[in-house]
């Protein structure tokens, strides 16, 4: 016994040791940061070496987009190789954080994919390196006067962070049972309780956009949250909502007692027909969905007439990152017309350019225009009226601790 | 000198590393290591909003009641399997698949689960083409309930071949066949056999491996994740939710209740065996 506690007393001693304070490697990553000059001499610093880029790899269509056509592209043309590892949000974070308190002078990972809350953290513990959009050249392309591109959940990006995609929630619907999906949270109320069982929501990211974004609608403008988190208007709005959830969850899915982790399970309760609601906070993902045979050919995508979540979804670079001018090599060819014209065809990824039509070459803005004939999903054009800026943070982390607290446990 | 090897082994790569995971935790719960590029300094708070919220003692013996439960279903399991067994072949070993389920990771296994036992599962459409209930969504709900059962069940199911084999092993260095065919020579009934005869035998011999086990299935996580219900979850989800929530303040209370749920677990772990070393020696 005293030896195991001698052990655990030697141990807490070296983690405090390990842990404290020191000056030398902060030093030496000032030296790391201090980037090129020109965009020429970043492709020559790119040229012969590897990225290592963090992102979620739960799809196998973005998963083909990256390892078929980015990868040996960006090898062929800039000499850039890249080494994906899997991670998202709270484990990018996680990451970087640990690298911070081992004070490395260098990170293993060079390149995040985020958005929204990891943003906000990963900016709250000084990690992404920056700024540096208006060193890519492509960067001419994207549409910066747009707050849904410019702004990451009120927050300006600032040059931090590139955007890559831009999406908008929706609802999606089987057509074969539901002829007239509702519009509005009353409408969504009746549908509800009259088909008890047939709707819920992932208690997840995209569920935790729905709630958002009826939130937004409960507010009666879709600037009512625009702005630095306001705790007194979030409380009542969240207790509308709360009291709104609570009236209609007995007509959920399991009688509102579960909800689905995430929108995987959600996609397989819609294909079986258990459930005739599922979502997706990306507006063309129904396409790709369709098309790999996961959602059935009945389905179909919209959203509510008070409008629904619109956001993007960005590139970080490292702060500590090894080789940031390959990561930089790698973003500008990400946000090249050509690379964004493929990632938006539904059969390859089918996500939203950040591109403006306007800005393209002509060739490119045709294309594009092609894309947006969509099957099962409403037009971007025909949604974008309804869109909805992302909040601040803060809604979304209380969103979801209170909704644990006053729906699920309730 | 091999002991004192195994010893020195021993402690720099399991207490060692534990201990170090240990502190850490309690370093960050206890604001001493900071994250991100807030200054550290010692508070208690983290620990006050994890015993305020309630959400980790529900877990806890959630957790508890889970694993103790589904400990005690294997084992019935396997002890029912037991006899029969012996009584068909006293000398020969499990036919190969027995050890089937044991080569499945936890996380196919609750895939098994969920196909075979959702409203729309195999089970559910068996039943309504036998015209057994009209519908799917009549079907129990087994998956993603309140009470686990799903995960309860796929514990079970991985659990009781390793039990069985185990009960079966000390049964035959334990010559049980021949206790149980003098038992029944006497006159003793099966169920009294099974009750009086093995079971004493069995259990008590590898108490300390269901114990094990037991630990094993505290640290639930993949198969609760995908079967469990949302309402009450098992420790290790509810510290990962603190840990990768959307807040980097929650991260502090998730290492709180880390650190606490290892300090419970090894002193409950003490006691289990204290026990059982206690009835050994009655």
């Amino acid at each position: 016994m005293r030896q195991l506690t001698t052990t655990f007393l030697t141990c807490c001693i070296l983690i405090l040791w390990g842990c404290g304070s020191s000056s030398s490697n902060e030093e030496e990553n000032t030296l790391v940061d201090s980037g090129p000059q020109t965009w020429e001499q970043t492709l020559q610093q790119a040229k012969g070496t590897t990225v290592q880029m963090m992102m979620w790899q739960g799809d196998p269509f973005i998963n083909a987009y990256m390892e078929d056509y980015v990868i040996p592209t960006v090898q062929n043309q800039f000499g850039v190789s890249i080494e994906i590892s899997s991670g998202q949000g709270t484990q990018i974070v996680s990451t970087l954080m640990s690298e911070q308190q081992a004070r490395v002078a260098e990170s293993a990972v060079d390149l995040v994919w985020i958005n929204g809350e990891t943003f906000f953290q990963l900016r709250q513990i000084d990690a992404l390196y920056g700024p540096f959009t208006d060193d890519l050249p492509n960067s001419d392309f994207i549409n910066w006067d747009s707050p849904f591109i410019s702004q990451d959940f009120q927050q300006p990006t600032d040059g931090y962070e590139c955007p890559w995609g831009n999406v908008q929630y929706c609802l999606i619907y089987n057509s074969e049972h539901v002829t007239s999906p509702p519009k509005t949270l009353d409408e969504l109320e009746d549908w509800v309780k009259q088909h008890p069982g047939k709707f819920t929501f992932s208690s997840d990211f995209t569920g935790m956009t729905l709630l958002k974004s009826m939130l937004i609608n409960m507010a009666g403008s879709k600037t009512a949250l625009d702005g630095p988190f306001d705790e007194a208007k979030y409380n009542e709005l969240s207790s509308h909502l709360w009291e709104y959830l609570n009236r209609i969850k007995p007509y959920f899915w399991r009688e509102g007692k579960t909800f689905p982790s995430s929108v995987a399970p959600m996609h397989q309760l819609f294909s079986n027909g258990e459930l005739w609601f599922t979502m997706s906070n990306n507006d063309g993902e129904v396409e790709n969905k369709v098309l790999q045979g996961v959602l059935p050919s009945s389905s179909r995508a919209y959203v509510l007439e008070g409008g629904t979540i619109q956001n993007s979804h960005y590139l970080g670079v490292v702060k500590k990152a090894k080789h940031k001018a390959g990561a930089q090599v790698l973003i500008n060819f990400l946000i090249s017309p050509e690379a964004q014209l493929r990632k938006a065809d539904p059969a390859v990824w089918g996500d939203g350019t950040v591109l403006e039509l306007t800005r393209l070459p002509a060739q490119y803005q045709e294309e594009i225009k092609r894309l947006n004939n969509r099957e099962f999903a409403p037009t971007r054009a025909s949604i974008e009226p309804f869109a909805l800026k992302e909040p601040d943070p803060e809604y979304m982390i209380r969103l979801n601790a209170d909704f644990r607290k006053y729906v699920i446990e309730k | 000198m091999t002991r004192t090897l195994a010893k020195a082994l021993f402690i720099l790569f399991v207490v060692i590393p534990s201990f170090l995971g240990l502190s850490y935790a309690l370093g960050v719960s206890f604001g001493l290591i900071g994250l991100g590029n807030g200054a550290p300094s010692f508070t208690l708070s983290h620990w006050e909003v994890m015993f305020s919220e309630g959400r980790l003692m529900k877990s806890i013996g959630y957790t508890i009641l889970l694993a103790a439960s589904a400990i005690a279903g294997a084992a019935l399991i396997a002890l029912g399997l037991l006899s029969p067994l012996l009584k068909r072949m006293p000398g020969n070993t499990l036919p190969w698949f027995y050890f089937v389920p044991l080569g499945i990771p936890p996380i196919v296994a609750a895939f098994f689960t969920f196909s075979a036992l959702a409203n729309t599962g195999l089970l559910s459409r068996i039943a309504v083409k036998l015209g057994m209930i009209p519908d799917a969504s009549s079907f129990p709900i087994l998956i993603n309930d309140e009470l686990g059962i799903g995960v309860w069940l796929t514990h079970v199911m991985l659990a009781f071949p390793f039990f069985l084999i185990l009960f079966l092993s000390s049964a035959k260095t334990q010559e049980v066949h021949r206790l149980r065919e003098t038992a029944s020579s006497l006159g003793a009934s099966s169920a009294y056999i099974l009750r009086k005869v093995i079971r004493p035998i069995v259990i008590r011999k590898n108490a300390p491996l269901l114990i094990i086990w037991f630990i094993f299935v505290l640290g639930t996580y993949e198969i609760p994740l995908l079967l469990g219900g949302q309402k009450i979850r098992p420790v290790a989800l509810v510290i990962i939710d603190k840990m990768r929530g959307y807040s980097l303040a929650t991260i502090p209370e998730g290492y709180a209740m880390s650190a606490f749920y290892a300090v419970f677990i090894m002193a409950l772990s003490f006691l289990l065996v204290k026990l059982i070393s206690r009835r050994y020696d009655a």
